[in-house]
């Protein structure tokens, strides 16, 4: 991987999601500051992604963009925008409603624009509306669960089953001979990375305003195009854009609110998740041949 | 990452071809016809069965890799009398991709490559011709790969033309070639690491049967 690469993909990635968590970090040293602002979760993985998904795409988007990939960054963008606003802006359920409502209109461009028209996997009539009713389902679930279980668990918990679903995801893409998907998907891990290691020190820290939005949106976005551009079994991308879901088991009824028990609980589902996606993944891959260099091919 | 392979390319598509044609005189050896005889030209369309498709990669700096795509149509109006005039348009199904190896066809199906789901065709049609020489042609037209369109220049050489009989028909033979940059297209694994080249040449011999 050559340095220039390197460096604009993982390393100012990494270094700008840094930022706005060690802002945070430092500032709720001072109890009288209160646990750390929401907006630095989104903030750190909005920085991650936006930074990223150029140098990896290869090239700035074309406007109006002429493909899927190149209508992330526009999307990143809004989810960013949306995600900001939920995390700051005091009425609750009026923002809430305003994330709902942006989420799906964001579905319905992803979907209608660059998908609908181009994947022969969408089809036609009801079986385009099953997809469209379910891709916006695969946007909006997993945000609203995880925004309930990292209220119920405000801790690197909940961020660490994120990671484990991220990496998992990277995983099935590569599996999926999408490379360009699981240098994406990357990016989302590496805006986790540093809200991870912070939110295991600093206890609480706010993730349920704006973060799961986010998070949400990013992690559907790339598994409904995975879904639709690349040979990825139906049933793997189901189990891969739902298991952002497992940091919602530190709500169910009966769990000891103990972070040793949430924490294990969530990282087991996670990993049961994406464990099962990646397998099929692994299932779906064409023979290999019967050569040392196919590993390489 | 693997790096896979090595093919790619090429897109494709390419383009091609041309075949033509046409008609009854020709360029081939033909007995002259009066000229206010000799038709504008003659709609040929392309046997996909007998035409071909190859690109060409360097592979690790060091090698060349060839792929091929199994799937062309299109067709070729061929004016005999002026081939200037002629025109050709053809479609690769991106899908139709191979290389020899199951899991670099998957990659090169998916979005790193030729994002086959997304984009199902690469196209090929032609704005100009000019004749170089008594069987050769500087063919220009408009590649369209990834969504993205932008103007090529193949070098075209009529490969033979005749009446093949009841099981052929009557049909015409170009060969083509020409070479693009892939990152124009948004094309660009590969390319920094240096394992895939950036230039890609994409040979086509196309068969087309009149209609």
């Amino acid at each position: 991987m050559p340095i220039a690469f390197l460096l604009l993909s993982v390393i100012v990635p990494l270094l700008l999601a840094c930022v706005p968590v060690a802002i945070e970090f430092l500032r709720a040293r001072d109890p009288i500051a209160g646990p750390p602002r929401a907006w630095a979760a989104v903030a750190a993985l909005g920085a991650a992604f936006l930074a990223g998904v150029v140098p990896i795409i290869g090239r700035w988007p074309e406007f109006p963009p002429v493909s899927a990939e190149e209508w992330l960054l526009s999307i990143a963008l809004a989810a960013v925008v949306l995600a900001l606003l939920d995390a700051v802006l005091p009425s609750r359920w009026w923002s809430a409603l305003l994330v709902s409502i942006g989420m799906v209109a964001l579905a319905y461009v992803i979907t209608q624009g660059p998908l609908a028209s181009a994947s022969r996997r969408w089809g036609e009539g009801s079986t385009r509306l099953l997809w469209f009713a379910g891709v916006m389902a695969a946007l909006v679930v997993p945000a609203v669960l995880v925004r309930s279980g990292t209220r119920a668990a405000p801790h690197g918990g909940s961020i660490f089953a994120l990671g484990i679903v991220t990496a998992g995801t990277i995983a099935c893409y590569v599996l999926a001979g999408s490379a360009k998907f699981a240098q994406l998907e990357s990016l989302v891990g590496l805006g986790l990375l540093p809200l991870w290691l912070a939110a295991m020190v600093r206890r609480p820290w706010t993730l349920h305003f704006g973060f799961p939005v986010l998070f949400g949106l990013l992690h559907g976005t790339l598994w409904s195009y995975a879904a639709f551009y690349t040979e990825m079994p139906l049933s793997a991308a189901i189990l891969g854009v739902l298991a952002p879901v497992s940091v919602a088991a530190a709500r169910l009824p009966g769990v000891p609110k103990r972070i040793s028990v949430t924490f294990g609980l969530q990282a087991g589902v996670a990993l049961a998740m994406i464990g099962a996606a990646v397998i099929l993944v692994a299932m779906n891959r064409p023979e290999s041949a019967d050569s040392p260099y196919d590993a390489a091919y | 990452m693997k790096c896979f392979a090595c093919s790619i390319l090429g897109a494709a598509s390419v383009v091609a071809v041309v075949g033509i044609g046409a008609a009854t005189v020709g360029f081939a050896p033909a007995p002259a016809a009066p000229a206010e005889k000799v038709a504008a030209a003659t709609a040929f369309e392309v046997d996909t069965v007998h035409s071909a498709v190859v690109f060409k990669i360097q592979h690790a700096g060091v090698s060349n890799f060839y792929g091929t795509f199994a799937k062309t149509t299109g067709t070729v109006n061929w004016d005999s009398a002026k081939p200037e005039a002629s025109t050709i348009t053809i479609a690769i199904d991106a899908e139709s991709i191979s290389s020899g190896n199951a899991k670099r066809d998957q990659h090169l199906r998916n979005p790193d490559f030729f994002n086959a789901k997304e984009f199902p065709q690469i196209t090929f049609k032609s704005t100009g011709m000019k004749k170089t020489g008594e069987k050769t042609f500087e063919l220009a037209g408009e590649l369209t790969l990834l969504g993205k369109t932008k103007p090529v220049t193949a070098t075209l050489v009529w490969t033979g033309e005749k009446d093949a009989g009841p099981q052929f028909g009557y049909r015409i033979g170009l060969d083509a070639t020409f070479t693009i940059k892939r990152s124009d297209f948004g094309m660009t694994y590969g390319v920094a690491q240096g394992s895939l080249s950036d230039e890609v040449t994409i040979m086509a011999g196309l068969a087309a049967v009149r209609k």
